[in-house]
C-alpha cells in the first residue's frame, strides 16, 4: 500500500524535479507551456497514486509520466513542435562581446532549431541522455526496450540531429553577411 | 578480434560519445579513430552536438524555479482539493458519525436483548418466574398475615407450586403472543385462552389457576408481564404499606417485613419485574427495592425507620406500586 503524500513532501518534491522535468518535457514536445501543464499532470498523478516502492522510485516514475505525456501530447496536436524565440540572457547578444560567445549562440539556436525539426522518439531518447543524462541501462529501463536498442537509437538520432545541424549550418553560410549580423543584433 | 572500420565506429559511435563501451571494444575503436580523420571529426562533431544538446537544454528549457503558479495549480488539484471536499469538520464529522452509529446499535442490541429476555429464573433453568411459591412442607403462616381481603398476593390454600399444570396451561400460545417471549422458554408456560382476550386471560388466570405462568395483556406486545410481576408490585406495595402503618415505636413490624421480603426472594423478582417494565416505570421500582434492601441488610435504627416511612409516605410509593398493578390486572383478579 503506498503511503499518503503529504502537502510538504509534494512541495518538495515539485521544487527539487519541476524544473528539470518541466525541460525535459519541453525539449520533446517543443512547447514550454505545454510542458509546464504536463508536469503539472505528473505531480498530480503522483500524489493521487504514487508508486509502491515509495520515494525512491519517484524520480523515475514522475520521469517516465512526464516522457510518455510529452510523446503523446505532441501525437495528439500532430504539429512540429518549435520552442520560442531565444530566452537567454539578452547581455549575451551585445555586439561588444567576444566572437566565440557569438558563435556559441549561433550553435545553440542550430542545435535547437535541429532538435525542432526531429521527430518525437529521437527527441526523447536524446533529451534522457544529453539532459537528464542517464545511462544506457536506465533509459532501456525507462523505455522499456533492450540496451542494444538503446545505443542503436541514439546512434540514429544523432545522425539525424548532426545532419539537421548541418543543413541549417549550410544554410546560414548562404545568407548574405547583412542578414547573420542582423539575427544577432541587440533585442 | 579483427580492427574495426570505419561502419563499425558509426555504428559504435553513441556508446564511444557516453563511455558506454567495455575496454576490448573502446581500445580497438580508438586504434582506428587515430588513424582515421574521418572517423575523427565523426566522433568529435557527435560530442560537440551532445554537448550543445545538453547546454541548451539546461540554458533554454529548465527554468531556474518552478513558474509562478505551477505549484499552487498542482496543490489546488491535489491537496487543497481534497481538503475542500472532505471540509475542515470532516474528521469530526466522520468520529461523531461512528460514534453516533455504535450507539445506534448498541441501543438496539439492547433493547432486542431486553426484548428477547426470558424470566431470569428460566433462563438459569430454575423454577418458572411466578413469584416463588413457599415449599408445600412450609405453612403460609407469613401469608396469611398479609393477605388482604381480595387482594391477596399468594392466595391461601388456593396457591398449589406443587401440583401439576392444568390442561389450560399446555395450550398454545395465541397468535400475538411475541413468539421469542416464550420460545426461549423450552416449553409453553402460558396458560391463554384461545381468543388472547384480557378477559379471556383474565378468566383463566384467576386466583386458583394453577397456570403460573400465564402472560398478561401488554401494550407492547415484545414485552412479557407475567402473574408473578403483578404479585411482586402487589405485595411490595403490600410491605410498603405496613411499614407505613407499623408501630413506630419498635422493630417488629420490619422484622416481620423482612422475613416476608426474604422468604418469598422478593428483591429477586422485584429486579426482574423492573427489568421487564416501560423504563418510565422503573424509577419506583428502584425506590422500592432501596427501601426494602435496607430493611433486609440494615443495620436500622428507629430513626432510619421513620426516614423510611416518611420516604414512602411522601412519595405515596405503595400506592403507586398498586396502581401499576391494576394497570395489568384491572379487575383485581388476582
Amino acid at each position: 500500500m503506498p503511503q499518503m503524500i503529504t502537502e510538504a513532501t509534494l512541495r518538495s518534491w515539485m521544487e527539487r524535479l519541476g524544473p528539470r522535468l518541466i525541460a525535459l518535457s519541453a525539449g520533446i514536445c517543443r512547447d514550454r507551456h505545454q510542458a509546464e501543464e504536463i508536469v503539472q499532470e505528473a505531480f498530480v498523478k503522483l500524489w493521487r497514486s504514487p508508486p509502491d516502492a515509495g520515494e525512491i522510485a519517484y524520480t523515475s516514475w514522475l520521469r517516465r509520466v512526464v516522457t510518455n505525456s510529452s510523446i503523446n501530447a505532441l501525437q495528439r496536436t500532430r504539429r512540429p513542435g518549435t520552442l520560442p524565440e531565444f530566452s537567454t540572457d539578452p547581455a549575451m547578444r551585445t555586439p561588444d562581446r567576444p566572437d566565440r560567445e557569438c558563435d556559441v549562440q549561433e550553435d545553440l539556436q542550430r542545435v535547437r532549431a535541429a532538435m525542432d525539426r526531429l521527430d518525437a522518439p529521437k527527441r526523447t531518447i536524446l533529451m534522457l541522455r544529453a539532459y537528464e543524462q542517464l545511462s544506457y541501462e536506465e533509459i532501456a529501463e525507462h523505455l522499456g526496450v533492450p540496451l542494444g536498442t538503446v545505443m542503436s537509437r541514439l546512434n540514429r538520432a544523432r545522425a539525424a540531429l548532426m545532419e539537421e545541424m548541418k543543413r541549417d549550418l549550410k544554410r546560414a553560410e548562404d545568407e548574405p553577411q547583412v542578414f547573420r549580423f542582423q539575427k544577432y543584433k541587440p533585442a | 578480434m579483427r580492427p574495426m572500420d570505419c561502419t563499425d565506429i558509426k555504428v559504435l559511435l553513441s556508446g564511444l560519445i557516453d563511455d558506454e563501451l567495455n575496454a576490448e571494444t573502446r581500445h580497438l575503436a580508438e586504434r582506428h579513430i587515430a588513424e582515421c580523420r574521418a572517423c575523427r571529426d565523426l566522433v568529435d562533431e557527435a560530442e560537440a552536438a551532445h554537448q550543445l544538446l545538453a547546454a541548451e537544454a539546461e540554458m533554454n528549457l529548465a527554468p531556474d524555479e518552478l513558474p509562478a503558479g505551477f505549484a499552487g495549480a498542482v496543490l489546488s488539484r491535489t491537496v487543497y482539493d481534497e481538503d475542500r471536499r472532505r471540509g475542515p469538520l470532516t474528521g469530526w464529522v466522520n468520529w461523531l458519525g461512528w460514534l453516533a452509529a455504535a450507539a445506534c446499535l448498541v441501543l438496539a442490541i439492547t433493547i432486542w436483548a431486553l426484548d428477547r429476555r426470558p424470566p431470569a429464573r428460566q433462563m438459569n433453568g430454575g423454577p418458572s418466574p411466578v413469584v416463588q411459591a413457599p415449599p408445600p412442607s412450609q405453612p403460609t403462616v407469613i401469608h396469611t398475615a398479609y393477605t388482604t381481603p381480595g387482594r391477596s398476593w399468594i392466595s391461601d390454600g388456593e396457591y398449589s407450586p406443587g401440583a401439576p399444570a392444568p390442561a389450560a396451561a399446555e395450550a398454545a400460545v395465541p397468535d400475538e403472543a411475541p413468539a421469542d417471549a416464550t420460545g426461549d422458554r423450552g416449553a409453553p408456560d402460558a396458560a391463554v385462552d384461545d381468543a388472547g382476550t384480557a378477559a379471556g386471560m383474565a378468566e383463566s388466570a384467576t386466583i386458583g389457576d394453577t397456570a403460573p405462568d400465564a402472560i398478561l395483556p401488554w401494550p407492547k406486545p415484545s414485552v412479557a408481564i407475567t402473574r408473578a410481576d403483578v404479585e411482586t408490585l402487589d405485595a411490595t406495595a403490600l410491605l410498603l404499606e405496613m411499614l407505613l402503618r407499623g408501630d413506630a415505636r419498635s422493630f417488629a413490624d420490619v422484622e416481620s417485613i423482612r422475613r416476608i421480603i426474604e422468604y418469598d426472594e422478593l428483591l429477586a423478582h422485584l429486579a426482574e419485574t423492573r427489568d421487564r417494565l416501560e423504563p418510565e416505570l422503573r424509577p419506583a421500582l428502584f425506590a422500592a427495592e432501596s427501601i426494602l434492601w435496607r430493611i433486609v441488610h440494615g443495620p436500622l435504627s428507629l430513626d432510619d425507620v421513620q426516614e423510611l416511612r416518611q420516604t414512602v409516605a411522601e412519595s405515596d410509593l405503595a400506592a403507586r406500586l398498586e396502581a401499576m398493578s391494576r394497570r395489568w390486572d384491572p379487575a383485581g383478579a388476582l
